[in-house]
Protein backbone atom coordinates (compact mmCIF):
# COMPACT_ATOMS: atom_id res chain seq x y z
CA UNK A 1 0.00 0.00 0.00
CA UNK A 2 2.76 2.40 1.02
CA UNK A 3 4.68 1.96 -2.26
CA UNK A 4 1.71 3.14 -4.33
CA UNK A 5 0.95 6.07 -2.04
CA UNK A 6 4.59 7.18 -2.04
CA UNK A 7 4.72 6.94 -5.84
CA UNK A 8 1.52 8.98 -6.27
CA UNK A 9 2.69 11.66 -3.81
CA UNK A 10 6.09 11.96 -5.53
CA UNK A 11 4.48 12.11 -9.00
CA UNK A 12 2.07 14.91 -8.12
CA UNK A 13 4.67 16.80 -6.09
CA UNK A 14 7.07 16.83 -9.07
CA UNK A 15 4.25 17.74 -11.43
CA UNK A 16 3.35 20.73 -9.27
CA UNK A 17 6.97 21.75 -8.77
CA UNK A 18 7.86 21.71 -12.47
CA UNK A 19 4.61 23.44 -13.39
CA UNK A 20 5.41 26.22 -10.92
CA UNK A 21 9.03 26.40 -12.12
CA UNK A 22 7.77 27.46 -15.53
CA UNK A 23 7.68 26.03 -19.01
CA UNK A 24 11.16 27.23 -19.97
CA UNK A 25 12.83 25.09 -17.28
CA UNK A 26 13.04 21.85 -19.26
CA UNK A 27 13.30 23.33 -22.72
CA UNK A 28 16.35 25.38 -21.75
CA UNK A 29 18.15 22.55 -20.00
CA UNK A 30 21.79 23.44 -19.49
CA UNK A 31 24.59 21.25 -18.13
CA UNK A 32 23.79 22.42 -14.61
CA UNK A 33 20.07 21.66 -15.10
CA UNK A 34 21.03 18.11 -15.99
CA UNK A 35 23.04 17.81 -12.77
CA UNK A 36 20.09 19.27 -10.87
CA UNK A 37 17.76 16.67 -12.38
CA UNK A 38 20.18 13.90 -11.38
CA UNK A 39 20.29 15.23 -7.80
CA UNK A 40 16.48 15.47 -7.71
CA UNK A 41 16.11 11.90 -8.98
CA UNK A 42 18.60 10.62 -6.40
CA UNK A 43 16.80 12.45 -3.57
CA UNK A 44 13.38 11.29 -4.72
CA UNK A 45 14.60 7.72 -5.11
CA UNK A 46 15.56 7.61 -1.41
CA UNK A 47 12.13 8.89 -0.40
CA UNK A 48 10.26 6.47 -2.64
CA UNK A 49 12.18 3.28 -1.90
CA UNK A 50 12.34 3.86 1.88
CA UNK A 51 14.52 0.82 2.60
CA UNK A 52 12.38 -1.59 0.55
CA UNK A 53 14.74 -2.92 -2.11
CA UNK A 54 12.47 -5.72 -3.28
CA UNK A 55 11.67 -6.32 -6.92
CA UNK A 56 7.95 -6.03 -6.11
CA UNK A 57 8.44 -2.54 -4.69
CA UNK A 58 10.46 -1.46 -7.73
CA UNK A 59 7.83 -2.75 -10.16
CA UNK A 60 5.01 -1.19 -8.14
CA UNK A 61 6.71 2.21 -8.05
CA UNK A 62 7.31 2.18 -11.80
CA UNK A 63 3.71 1.10 -12.42
CA UNK A 64 2.47 3.84 -10.09
CA UNK A 65 4.41 6.54 -11.93
CA UNK A 66 3.42 5.26 -15.38
CA UNK A 67 -0.17 4.67 -14.21
CA UNK A 68 -0.40 8.20 -12.80
CA UNK A 69 0.81 9.54 -16.13
CA UNK A 70 -1.80 7.55 -18.07
CA UNK A 71 -4.51 8.60 -15.60
CA UNK A 72 -3.56 12.25 -15.93
CA UNK A 73 -3.48 12.05 -19.74
CA UNK A 74 -7.03 10.61 -19.71
CA UNK A 75 -8.18 13.36 -17.33
CA UNK A 76 -6.59 16.05 -19.52
CA UNK A 77 -8.26 14.62 -22.60
CA UNK A 78 -11.65 14.58 -20.90
CA UNK A 79 -11.39 17.93 -19.13
CA UNK A 80 -9.66 20.56 -21.31
CA UNK A 81 -9.84 23.10 -18.47
CA UNK A 82 -7.62 20.87 -16.34
CA UNK A 83 -5.23 20.44 -19.26
CA UNK A 84 -4.94 24.22 -19.54
CA UNK A 85 -3.89 24.44 -15.90
CA UNK A 86 -1.51 21.49 -16.02
CA UNK A 87 0.11 22.11 -19.38
CA UNK A 88 -0.48 25.83 -19.78
CA UNK A 89 -1.43 27.39 -23.12
CA UNK A 90 0.85 28.58 -25.93
CA UNK A 91 1.91 32.22 -25.68
CA UNK A 92 2.52 34.60 -28.60
CA UNK A 93 5.77 36.52 -28.00
CA UNK A 94 6.14 38.04 -31.50
CA UNK A 95 3.00 39.31 -33.17
CA UNK A 96 3.30 40.35 -36.85
CA UNK A 97 6.96 41.15 -36.42
CA UNK A 98 6.48 43.07 -33.14
CA UNK A 99 7.89 41.68 -29.91
CA UNK A 100 5.37 41.42 -27.07
CA UNK A 101 7.66 42.46 -24.23
CA UNK A 102 5.23 41.78 -21.38
CA UNK A 103 4.66 38.18 -22.52
CA UNK A 104 8.37 37.69 -23.14
CA UNK A 105 9.20 38.81 -19.60
CA UNK A 106 6.56 36.54 -18.10
CA UNK A 107 8.06 33.41 -19.74
CA UNK A 108 11.68 34.60 -19.42
CA UNK A 109 12.31 34.67 -23.18
CA UNK A 110 14.49 37.36 -24.75
CA UNK A 111 15.16 38.53 -28.29
CA UNK A 112 18.20 36.26 -28.59
CA UNK A 113 16.07 33.18 -27.77
CA UNK A 114 13.59 34.09 -30.50
CA UNK A 115 16.29 34.76 -33.09
CA UNK A 116 17.99 31.51 -32.08
CA UNK A 117 14.75 29.58 -32.75
CA UNK A 118 14.19 31.49 -36.01
CA UNK A 119 17.70 30.73 -37.27
CA UNK A 120 17.59 27.04 -36.39
CA UNK A 121 14.06 26.36 -37.68
CA UNK A 122 13.82 28.61 -40.78
CA UNK A 123 17.25 30.11 -41.35
CA UNK A 124 15.88 33.61 -40.61
CA UNK A 125 18.27 36.40 -39.70
CA UNK A 126 16.16 39.34 -38.50
CA UNK A 127 13.17 40.00 -36.31
CA UNK A 128 11.26 41.69 -39.15
CA UNK A 129 11.23 38.34 -41.01
CA UNK A 130 9.23 36.73 -38.20
CA UNK A 131 5.46 36.95 -38.40
CA UNK A 132 4.72 35.03 -35.21
CA UNK A 133 6.88 33.51 -32.47
CA UNK A 134 4.99 31.30 -30.05
CA UNK A 135 6.22 29.72 -26.82
CA UNK A 136 4.62 26.28 -26.95
CA UNK A 137 3.34 24.24 -24.02
CA UNK A 138 6.58 22.23 -23.87
CA UNK A 139 8.62 25.46 -23.65
CA UNK A 140 9.96 25.39 -27.22
CA UNK A 141 9.59 28.43 -29.51
CA UNK A 142 7.73 27.97 -32.80
CA UNK A 143 8.43 30.45 -35.59
CA UNK A 144 6.04 31.43 -38.35
CA UNK A 145 7.90 33.55 -40.96
CA UNK A 146 6.31 36.23 -43.16
CA UNK A 147 5.36 34.85 -46.54
CA UNK A 148 7.87 35.82 -49.21
CA UNK B 1 18.39 3.00 -45.94
CA UNK B 2 14.99 1.57 -45.04
CA UNK B 3 12.06 2.12 -47.29
CA UNK B 4 9.70 4.83 -46.02
CA UNK B 5 6.10 3.56 -45.78
CA UNK B 6 3.90 5.16 -48.34
CA UNK B 7 1.03 7.40 -47.31
CA UNK B 8 -1.42 5.03 -49.01
CA UNK B 9 -0.28 2.16 -46.84
CA UNK B 10 -0.52 4.27 -43.68
CA UNK B 11 -4.17 4.91 -44.52
CA UNK B 12 -4.88 1.31 -45.53
CA UNK B 13 -7.21 -1.07 -43.72
CA UNK B 14 -4.21 -3.27 -42.85
CA UNK B 15 -2.49 -0.40 -41.03
CA UNK B 16 -5.74 0.50 -39.29
CA UNK B 17 -6.23 -3.11 -38.17
CA UNK B 18 -2.73 -3.08 -36.70
CA UNK B 19 -3.45 0.17 -34.86
CA UNK B 20 -6.77 -1.12 -33.52
CA UNK B 21 -5.09 -4.24 -32.16
CA UNK B 22 -2.30 -2.17 -30.64
CA UNK B 23 -4.82 0.21 -28.98
CA UNK B 24 -6.76 -2.77 -27.64
CA UNK B 25 -3.60 -4.26 -26.08
CA UNK B 26 -2.69 -0.87 -24.66
CA UNK B 27 -6.12 -0.38 -23.06
CA UNK B 28 -6.01 -3.89 -21.63
CA UNK B 29 -2.56 -3.27 -20.13
CA UNK B 30 -3.81 -0.01 -18.57
CA UNK B 31 -6.57 -2.01 -16.90
CA UNK B 32 -4.00 -4.51 -15.64
CA UNK B 33 -1.85 -1.69 -14.23
CA UNK B 34 -4.91 -0.23 -12.47
CA UNK B 35 -5.81 -3.66 -11.04
CA UNK B 36 -2.25 -4.29 -9.84
CA UNK B 37 -2.11 -0.89 -8.13
CA UNK B 38 -5.53 -1.51 -6.53
CA UNK B 39 -4.27 -4.90 -5.28
CA UNK B 40 -1.17 -3.22 -3.88
CA UNK B 41 -3.27 -0.55 -2.15
CA UNK B 42 -5.44 -3.24 -0.56
CA UNK B 43 -2.39 -5.10 0.69
CA UNK B 44 -2.25 -8.11 -1.66
CA UNK B 45 1.29 -7.26 -2.77
CA UNK B 46 2.73 -6.19 0.55
CA UNK B 47 1.64 -4.68 3.86
CA UNK B 48 -1.84 -3.14 3.75
CA UNK B 49 -5.38 -3.57 5.10
CA UNK B 50 -6.00 -7.07 3.66
CA UNK B 51 -2.49 -8.24 4.53
CA UNK B 52 -2.75 -7.40 8.21
CA UNK B 53 -3.41 -10.48 10.27
CA UNK B 54 -3.52 -11.80 13.78
CA UNK B 55 -2.62 -15.21 15.21
CA UNK B 56 -4.06 -16.14 18.58
CA UNK B 57 -6.98 -14.48 20.32
CA UNK B 58 -6.84 -11.41 22.48
CA UNK B 59 -9.43 -13.13 24.70
CA UNK B 60 -6.80 -15.78 25.48
CA UNK B 61 -4.47 -13.08 26.72
CA UNK B 62 -1.82 -13.62 24.05
CA UNK B 63 -1.73 -12.79 20.34
CA UNK B 64 0.63 -11.94 17.50
CA UNK B 65 0.04 -9.26 14.84
CA UNK B 66 1.80 -9.46 11.49
CA UNK B 67 1.38 -8.92 7.75
CA UNK B 68 0.54 -12.00 5.67
CA UNK B 69 2.33 -10.58 2.63
CA UNK B 70 5.75 -9.02 3.03
CA UNK B 71 8.69 -8.43 0.68
CA UNK B 72 12.18 -9.80 0.30
CA UNK B 73 14.82 -7.62 2.00
CA UNK B 74 12.24 -5.06 3.08
CA UNK B 75 11.76 -4.22 6.77
CA UNK B 76 8.73 -5.88 8.38
CA UNK B 77 7.29 -6.05 11.87
CA UNK B 78 5.80 -8.75 14.05
CA UNK B 79 4.19 -7.56 17.28
CA UNK B 80 3.69 -9.96 20.13
CA UNK B 81 1.09 -8.93 22.72
CA UNK B 82 0.44 -10.21 26.20
CA UNK B 83 -2.50 -9.18 28.31
CA UNK B 84 -1.05 -9.64 31.77
CA UNK B 85 -3.42 -10.43 34.59
CA UNK B 86 -0.78 -9.79 37.23
CA UNK B 87 -0.04 -13.31 38.39
CA UNK B 88 2.57 -14.11 35.68
CA UNK B 89 5.42 -12.52 37.60
CA UNK B 90 7.95 -10.05 36.31
CA UNK B 91 9.33 -11.97 33.36
CA UNK B 92 8.03 -12.52 29.85
CA UNK B 93 9.57 -15.19 27.65
CA UNK B 94 8.86 -15.13 23.92
CA UNK B 95 9.79 -18.35 22.13
CA UNK B 96 10.28 -18.28 18.36
CA UNK B 97 10.83 -21.39 16.25
CA UNK B 98 14.34 -21.59 14.81
CA UNK B 99 13.33 -22.48 11.24
CA UNK B 100 11.50 -19.14 11.07
CA UNK B 101 14.41 -17.13 12.45
CA UNK B 102 16.82 -18.79 10.02
CA UNK B 103 15.03 -17.29 7.02
CA UNK B 104 15.31 -13.68 8.16
CA UNK B 105 17.63 -11.15 9.64
CA UNK B 106 16.35 -9.63 12.87
CA UNK B 107 17.17 -5.94 12.85
CA UNK B 108 15.70 -4.85 16.12
CA UNK B 109 13.76 -6.18 19.06
CA UNK B 110 11.96 -3.46 20.94
CA UNK B 111 12.32 -3.48 23.91
CA UNK B 112 15.69 -5.23 23.85
CA UNK B 113 15.53 -8.62 25.60
CA UNK B 114 17.24 -9.03 28.97
CA UNK B 115 18.73 -12.27 27.69
CA UNK B 116 18.40 -14.80 24.90
CA UNK B 117 18.44 -18.57 25.32
CA UNK B 118 19.13 -20.89 22.43
CA UNK B 119 17.85 -24.41 22.09
CA UNK B 120 17.94 -26.73 19.05
CA UNK B 121 14.30 -26.04 18.18
CA UNK B 122 13.70 -22.47 19.23
CA UNK B 123 15.12 -19.21 20.51
CA UNK B 124 13.73 -17.75 23.71
CA UNK B 125 13.85 -14.02 24.38
CA UNK B 126 13.43 -12.99 28.02
CA UNK B 127 12.09 -9.58 29.01
CA UNK B 128 11.76 -7.90 32.38
CA UNK B 129 8.38 -6.34 33.12
CA UNK B 130 6.55 -4.71 35.96
CA UNK B 131 4.14 -6.92 37.84
CA UNK B 132 1.15 -4.70 37.22
CA UNK B 133 -1.55 -6.06 34.90
CA UNK B 134 -2.08 -4.58 31.45
CA UNK B 135 -1.20 -5.00 27.79
CA UNK B 136 2.48 -5.62 27.04
CA UNK B 137 3.98 -5.58 23.56
CA UNK B 138 7.25 -6.72 22.02
CA UNK B 139 8.08 -5.67 18.45
CA UNK B 140 10.37 -7.74 16.22
CA UNK B 141 11.66 -5.77 13.22
CA UNK B 142 13.26 -8.00 10.62
CA UNK B 143 14.13 -8.35 6.98
CA UNK B 144 13.40 -11.59 5.08
CA UNK B 145 16.52 -13.13 3.56
CA UNK B 146 14.59 -15.61 1.40
CA UNK B 147 11.36 -15.40 -0.52
CA UNK B 148 8.49 -17.85 -0.56
CA UNK B 149 6.31 -19.23 2.18
CA UNK B 150 7.33 -18.58 5.81
CA UNK B 151 5.83 -20.45 8.76
CA UNK B 152 6.90 -19.94 12.32
CA UNK B 153 5.67 -20.56 15.84
CA UNK B 154 5.52 -17.86 18.44
CA UNK B 155 4.84 -18.66 22.06
CA UNK B 156 4.76 -16.53 25.16
CA UNK B 157 5.38 -17.81 28.67
CA UNK B 158 3.34 -20.98 29.11
CA UNK B 159 0.79 -20.17 26.41
CA UNK B 160 0.47 -22.64 23.53
CA UNK B 161 2.35 -21.50 20.42
CA UNK B 162 0.50 -19.70 17.63
CA UNK B 163 1.47 -20.12 14.00
CA UNK B 164 2.49 -17.14 11.89
CA UNK B 165 2.22 -17.68 8.12
CA UNK B 166 3.76 -15.14 5.79
CA UNK B 167 4.24 -14.99 2.06
CA UNK B 168 7.46 -13.22 1.09
CA UNK B 169 7.36 -11.68 -2.39
CA UNK B 170 10.62 -11.27 -4.32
Amino acid sequence: MESVLRGVIVYFFLLLLFRLAGKRTLSEATGFDLILILIISETIQQAMVNGDHSLTNGFLLIMTLVGSNIFLSLIKQRFPAIEKWLEGIPLVVVNKGEMVRESMNKVRVDEADILDAARSSHGLERMDQIKYAIVERNGSISIVPFEK
Amino acid sequence: MSKIPEIEWLQSEEAMRHRRMSWKIKRFSWGMIALTLAAALLGLLGPGPLSHSQAGESSNGYWVEFDRVIRYQAPADIKVYLQKQGEEGKAIAVRVSRDFIEKLEIQQIDPAPANVVLSPEEITYHFETKEEPGEYMVRFTFQPEEWGNFRGNFAMNEHAPVEVKQWVLP
